[in-house]
Parts: structure tokens; C-alpha cells; sequence
């Protein structure tokens, strides 16, 4: 056998071995494999993280003085929870109409557990935005929890390993966020945009948009939890021959400063996969 | 065995800078530099014919397992890109100084193309026109810049590694 053929028979192995892992590299079965790989990854990836974030830190355009950069950042955080509080009180007012015949529900209702967890790593494909975090099984970390930070929703956690997790952010074009916007009520779907920004989608013509409205997570097919902050409306999209019309949204979490989030650990995103399992034909009763 | 040992702390280390350091860098739009790709070219170019395939296995698992895309996508586009500059060996112009510059923009095309065929395939959303011009197009300039300092480094480590059989 030549070494052409030889190369060319150990291509086709290795493209093989490839074409095999995107068809059985999701089974829960390698799981346990990819774990292991994983780990000392995540270790070199947490080490070089933090020491790239070291090395950039001081090019970071900030005041000179010291004391005037801590004391902009600690005034540029209490911004953020007075604007998100605002947010919430406006639609406390809202809601406080409509929970009130849902009061019972909603006092059943644990109170949010969050755990923080740091940004590690973006997804190296610049055609993907997966987010990666240092928190994974082992902290209790599952699949669907919700991540947000204290501006608004970030997105969800779609793939654990033991020491890290895989977060869809909410601008991501495969992502669609059920929604609300505050003052009307109106329900519609948030979908991120190729190249990172956020739009809703199916809003009904009846309906006056503003620009700077919030616009908040419905709580519709139970996969994120009612009330978040998603964004607000930047400009709206109304043809009066669409039967709905569309928004632009600014996103409230500014996804190229993420460097530590929330994820909420204790909510469980609803499974509705019963309801679309086939009815069983009855059978027809047999006539002696 | 050699290739394996040096090929695998390089590859992991160059995988996750891929995802830790340069998506602070990207340019024009989103492209930035795929060093998996460039260690792959430069050490199956520097001669290690068939190691260049296990390398962008390797590589390519690693860069796999870091993203959030499908298990063996960048593999597969890796270990294609290889074995096509492999082809080099035996050619009389397999010295000629623009053949890493050549092979890189070929190989980084055919690296992205490979990758956003198989992405589409697994049914990822993307817009085509900012794929091609706002990440191949530049991240290809970027390779072709880089892969001549990468490729003479691989080549001096490949000497070293195999002083006897580097200019078989």
C-alpha cells in the first residue's frame, strides 16, 4: 500500500470517527466521556480566562483615577437596580389587578433561588453565541433554568456537564422568548436577530407601540418564569396590510459586558409533551 | 506517538484561547483568527503528513467540545482541510514559499463552508450573507497573515522532533 494510500485510507477513519460523533455525539451514553474530556478543558479554559481578563484590564477605557473608577462603577450598578426596580414596581402596579384572583397560586409559589455563576468562555464559532459558564451538575445546574442578571433575562441553560454549562442567550437567532409588553398587555414571541439584536414578533395591529416600552417575559409555555425584563421597544415595524406588526426591542442585559449572572435554580420549565402524545382510539365494544 | 504528545496540549490551549481570548478580538463584523486551523495546516505542511490529520481530529474535538454546535462538526471540516493539503507531499513546488499562503486560503474556506453546511444541515439559523463576508472573509485575511509566523515555528519544532526524516 503507498503512503497516499495509506493517508488517504486514515482520512477516511478519521472522517468516519467525525461523521459518527455528529450523528451519536448527543446520546446520553457519552456523556460520562465527554465529561471527562471536558474537565481539564474547563480548568485550562478558567485559568486562561482569568488571566487574559487580567491582562486586558488596565487597556480598559476607564477614568484615570482610581477611587473615581470604583465610585463610577459602584454608581453604574446602583443605576441599573434603581432602573430595574422601577421596571418592577410599574408592573407590580399592573399585575397587582390581575394576581388578585390569583393570589392563592401565587403565594404557593417558592420564592426565586438563584446561584451566581461567572462568564468563562463565549462559543469559539462567531456563527454561534452559546455563553459558558463555570457552573455545572455539580452545583445543581439543569437544563432549561433560566439565567438573567440584574438588568433583565439573559437567556437559558441548554447543556450541562459537571463543572460548566452551555447558555443560549436570548439574541440568539435559534432563540424565541414567549413575551409581554407592559402597558397593553399584548402577548408576542422575542426572537434574536443575526447579529445580536432582539425583535418581537406577532403583536396584534390593535395595539399603539411606543418606543421605550418594556416589553417582559409572559410566562407562556413555561419555560421561563413571568415578569423578567427582556427590553424595551427601540422602533416599531407597522404595515397596515400585516395582519400583526412587529418590534425592534434593545435588549435590558447588555451582552457584551456579562461577566457573572444569575441562574434561577429552582425553576422548573413546564413539560407539555403529554398533551401531544396521540389519543388512543377506543375501542369499539364487541356485540355478543 | 511524538505528534500526539506535543499535538494535543498545543491543540487544547490553542482551542481555548480560541474561546476565551480572541472573541474579544474579532474584527469586521465577527471574523477572527481560527489557530486550530493554522496549528493543523502548519504541522501537516511542515511534513508530518499524516499526523496533519490526527491533529485536526484533535483539534477539532476540542474545538467541538468548547462549542455549543454539533459534537464532530469542526472535526470533520478539520481532518477534510488536512487531508487536502496533504496532497502537497511529493510535489515538486511542496517548498514553494506561497504554498502555506495558498493553502490556508483554500483550507479556511473549505474549513468554513464544511462547518456552515453541517451547521445548516443540524438545522442552526444563521444569514448567509453575514457568514460569508462578515466571518470567512475575514477570518481567512487573518489566517493568511498569521500562518506564515505559525507555520515557520511548527516547522523548527518539527525538526526538532523528528531531526532524521523532516525532509523525507
Amino acid at each position: 500500500m503507498s503512503r497516499f494510500q495509506t493517508r488517504t485510507a486514515l482520512a477516511i477513519g478519521l472522517a468516519v470517527i467525525s461523521i459518527a460523533l455528529l450523528i451519536f455525539g448527543t446520546t446520553p451514553a457519552l456523556e460520562p466521556f465527554r465529561n471527562s474530556v471536558l474537565w481539564p478543558l474547563a480548568t485550562l479554559q478558567q485559568n486562561v480566562a482569568g488571566l487574559w481578563r487580567g491582562l486586558v484590564a488596565p487597556f480598559i477605557p476607564t477614568p484615570s483615577d482610581a477611587t473615581l473608577r470604583e465610585r463610577n462603577a459602584q454608581l453604574e450598578t446602583e443605576n441599573e437596580q434603581l432602573r430595574a426596580e422601577v421596571v418592577r414596581l410599574r408592573e407590580n402596579e399592573n399585575q397587582l389587578r390581575i394576581l388578585t384572583g390569583l393570589i392563592d397560586f401565587a403565594e404557593s409559589q417558592p420564592e426565586n433561588d438563584y446561584l451566581v455563576a461567572n462568564l468563562i468562555g463565549r462559543d469559539p464559532s462567531p456563527l454561534l453565541t452559546y455563553l459558558i459558564f463555570d457552573r455545572g451538575s455539580d452545583d445543581g445546574i439543569q437544563r432549561g433554568m433560566p439565567v438573567v442578571t440584574g438588568a433583565g433575562l439573559v437567556g437559558r441553560v441548554v447543556e450541562v456537564t459537571n463543572r460548566l454549562c452551555k447558555v443560549q442567550p436570548i439574541t440568539d437567532p435559534a432563540s424565541a422568548v414567549a413575551a409581554r409588553l407592559q402597558t397593553s398587555r399584548q402577548t408576542g414571541v422575542v426572537v434574536g436577530q443575526v447579529g445580536g439584536g432582539l425583535a418581537m414578533e406577532f403583536i396584534t395591529q390593535r395595539v399603539e407601540l411606543q418606543p421605550g416600552e418594556i416589553v417582559l417575559t409572559s410566562g407562556l409555555g413555561g419555560v421561563f418564569p413571568p415578569g423578567i425584563v427582556i427590553g424595551a421597544v427601540s422602533a416599531v415595524q407597522q404595515l397596515n396590510y400585516e395582519v400583526q406588526q412587529r418590534a425592534d426591542l434593545t435588549p435590558a442585559a447588555d451582552f457584551n459586558r456579562i461577566e457573572a449572572v444569575l441562574i434561577i435554580i429552582n425553576f422548573k420549565p413546564a413539560d407539555f409533551s403529554p398533551f401531544f402524545q396521540a389519543t388512543p382510539t377506543p375501542v369499539a365494544p364487541v356485540a355478543p | 506517538m511524538r505528534t500526539l504528545l506535543i499535538g494535543l496540549p498545543l491543540l487544547a490551549l490553542a482551542a481555548v484561547i480560541e474561546s476565551a481570548v480572541l472573541p474579544d478580538l474579532r474584527v469586521l463584523g465577527g471574523g477572527s483568527v481560527n489557530v486550530v486551523l493554522l496549528f493543523t495546516l502548519g504541522w501537516t505542511l511542515a511534513g508530518d503528513w499524516n499526523g496533519g490529520l490526527l491533529w485536526g481530529l484533535l483539534g477539532g474535538l476540542c474545538l467541538d467540545l468548547l462549542s455549543g454546535g454539533p459534537l464532530g462538526a469542526s472535526a470533520l471540516a478539520l481532518v477534510l482541510v488536512a487531508f487536502i493539503a496533504s496532497l502537497a507531499e511529493g510535489q515538486l513546488w511542496r517548498s514553494h514559499i506561497l504554498l502555506p499562503l495558498a493553502a490556508t486560503l483554500l483550507g479556511s474556506v473549505l474549513y468554513h463552508l464544511t462547518l456552515l453546511v453541517i451547521l445548516a444541515i443540524f438545522g442552526f439559523t444563521f444569514d448567509w450573507g453575514q457568514a460569508l463576508g462578515g466571518v470567512l472573509l475575514p477570518a481567512t485575511l487573518l489566517n493568511i497573515v498569521l500562518i506564515v509566523p505559525i507555520y515557520e515555528i511548527l516547522r523548527r519544532l518539527r525538526t526538532w522532533v523528528y531531526p532524521v526524516a523532516v525532509n523525507k
